[in-house]
């Protein structure tokens, strides 16, 4: 397979093979670093790919053999193997969601940036930034309980917004 | 933590959400992670909950779009003086009415659909097309990057000649792949944009790692300066991998060589002006078409303060100054960007392109000072990586604030601290150690401590081997 359709392909896959990574590792940065490995190590193998099919299945399979590799070294728990055939299976439900552009993404944006700065701060530090609801805690003079909480508050908050968004969408459809 | 009622979906969910959070910190016990795995297994629904949540992760990099963006330490203040205000849901409409329009968010949405129909479009007709292949294409990318004046879509974008590619801030960075599979990388605050003749990179302001690895059977490109070309065009063989970086900034070009050869040519005339090999280092500076050259096989793992001589011309910040006690180094006050303020500090210059120090979190890094009256100095080490092959984690920042006490005139103190109780900075590197240092910075902030440092030294154990 040449190196151009290898790109194209796993560029265009992108999303699903990183999003599948940060199931796994919990972070976004270490999933990113997996799409990256799986990127070079493909066009390392390129003659070996039968078709795009071939080469998206090894793909995800790569990605996720990787990040349990990196999720066991850093001694983070790993949800099961059949959770994880199942988080597999569910891509379309993943594109829908993650893919720029789709329905529920841009809910997730406009819900996401109604939040109050405070709570954007909050879950970039922790996700983007990669501090510890611990370290956060702490920054914030709270108690670590008193930060998980707030982190489920703004969980369902988005929740309950991206379906309201949702729903409205589907009503302003002529 | 109690498992909710089997048949309330709400309730699931709710239960969902709060393992989630403790699964992303790793805190669940080994019964919470079965409970989790139970929800997943069992609900798809739960499933396309948990794959939101991790997307809200994903997602959360772009919060900085969102926020404002000088002073950075802004919003956390805000969210210690104000915690729980911000976290009802009642309160985020009023809260949102309040916010002037961010016009970049306006612009952002609206641009949403056209730019999913623009891609869709761009994508179909890349099929379409049988024959074309870019010149170059845009292989990933961190934090604000624009191409030819946008913020940039899609990864995979292709560059034809005349694109010009340019990363807006010190945190974001590119990374582009060569029709040949050779890579460039552009850090924060960088210009580059494609020749005409699809092979020519014309860096106008900031750095590039350059890198033709080994597999690659033909080098095709070289980059331009206004004092230089660098030129690594050719059948491979003559440089069967090579790695080099170049910088354009303070009225001159630099290169250093950490793998091949490379040939320096005349901007004008394209006459040979010098040739670069592994750890060479070479300075032109603006019009004056004359090369300096350093030989150094390798970032060194030991630096210490020299103020035995004048400080570098190209010293960004402070002063050195003779006193009874021997040479020091004294802070000056100077507009700091990422802070939004005037500040009294000591920056040294900045060699992004070869480094001063090797650091790790073996390191030590010791300093001697004196400050008139007690306060805050903060020491920071801005690193970046040494490989190329990366559009992010490539860059950071080491720092440590130090309470520095006065009990007299003559009260020079020692901090002799790892490098480790500098990684609890907020823009800590999260790249793999070593790194190379570029830039250190001495600061106490609004209030002049009067701070005086006779001496710093930054230590790597040998540990052998080059980068």
């Amino acid at each position: 397979m040449e190196s151009e359709t290898v790109i194209q392909v796993l560029l265009r896959e992108r999303i699903r093979i990183t999003a599948f990574a940060v199931v796994v590792l919990r972070d976004v940065h270490s999933a990113d670093d997996v799409f990256q490995h799986v990127v070079m190590n493909a066009l390392e193998k390129r003659s070996e790919f039968l078709d795009t099919e071939h080469l998206f299945a090894w793909s995800i399979r790569t990605a996720r053999f990787r990040a349990i590799d990196l999720a066991r070294k850093n001694r983070l728990m790993v949800l099961p193997d059949d959770v994880l055939d199942l988080m597999e299976q569910s891509q379309t439900n993943v594109e829908d969601v993650v893919a720029e552009g789709s329905e529920r993404s841009v809910a997730l944006q406009k819900c996401m940036a109604k939040l109050p700065i405070s709570a954007r701060e909050m879950l970039r530090m922790r996700y983007h930034d990669g501090l510890s609801v611990k370290n956060i805690a702490e920054r914030f003079q709270r108690s670590v309980e008193a930060v998980y909480q707030s982190f489920s508050r703004v969980h369902r908050t988005l929740r309950t917004c991206v379906e309201k968004e949702l729903v409205q969408s589907i009503r302003e459809v002529p | 933590m109690t498992p909710p009622r089997q048949n309330q979906l709400v309730d699931r969910l709710e239960f969902l959400e709060d393992l989630a959070v403790r699964y992303w910190d790793n805190s669940l016990t080994a019964a919470e992670l079965d409970q989790l795995s139970e929800l997943l297994r069992n609900d798809p629904k739960a499933r396309e909950q948990f794959q939101l949540l991790n997307t809200v992760a994903i997602r959360s990099g772009e919060l900085g779009d969102l926020l404002p963006t000088e002073p950075a330490s802004w919003n956390l203040r805000a969210a210690v003086e104000s915690p729980t205000d911000a976290l009802d849901f009642s309160e985020t409409r009023e809260d949102t009415k309040k916010e002037p329009p961010n016009r970049r968010l306006v612009l952002k949405y609206a641009s949403v659909g056209l730019v999913a129909g623009i891609s869709g479009l761009a994508m179909g007709s890349w099929f379409r097309q049988p024959v074309q292949v870019p010149t170059a294409r845009l292989i990933g990318y961190y934090g604000a990057v624009t191409l030819g004046g946008v913020r940039v879509p899609q990864t995979g974008s292709p560059l034809h000649p005349g694109s010009t590619l340019a990363t807006a801030n010190a945190e974001s960075s590119v990374l582009v792949e060569t029709a040949f599979g050779s890579r460039l990388q552009l850090p924060g605050n960088s210009t580059i944009t494609l020749g005409d003749d699809g092979h020519t990179w014309r860096l106008t302001r900031g750095h590039v790692a350059a890198m033709v690895p080994d597999s690659v059977e033909q080098s095709d490109f070289q980059i331009e300066t206004d004092d230089a070309i660098f030129n690594v065009a050719g059948p491979k063989g003559r440089n069967p991998e090579l790695m080099m970086l170049a910088g354009r900034q303070n009225q001159m070009t630099d290169l250093c060589v950490e793998r091949g050869n490379v040939a320096v040519l005349h901007p004008v005339s394209g006459d040979r002006m010098a040739s670069a090999q592994l750890g060479d280092y070479l300075t032109i500076q603006s019009g004056s078409a004359k090369v300096t050259r350093e030989t150094r096989r390798v970032v060194p793992d030991r630096f210490k303060l020299d103020l035995s001589s004048p400080l570098s011309k190209r010293w960004e910040a402070g002063t050195r100054v003779l006193t009874p006690h021997g040479p020091i180094l004294a802070p000056e006050l100077r507009y700091d960007r990422w802070y939004g303020r005037d500040m009294w500090q000591v920056r040294s210059d900045h060699q992004w392109t070869r480094g001063f120090v090797r650091v790790d979190e073996n390191s030590r890094i010791r300093m001697c000072y004196k400050v008139s009256r007690p306060g805050t100095v903060e020491l920071c080490l801005c690193v970046r990586t040494h490989f190329s092959n990366q559009y992010k984690h490539t860059q950071g920042v080491l720092g440590v604030e130090i309470e520095a006490e006065n009990r007299g005139p003559d009260d020079w103190r020692w901090v002799d601290l790892p490098a480790t109780e500098f990684l609890n900075h907020r823009e800590r590197p999260t790249c793999a150690a070593p790194w190379v240092a570029t830039l250190f910075i001495l600061n106490t902030f609004e209030i002049d401590l009067e701070l005086q440092v006779s001496e710093l030294e930054i230590v790597r154990p040998l540990l052998g081997g080059r980068l």
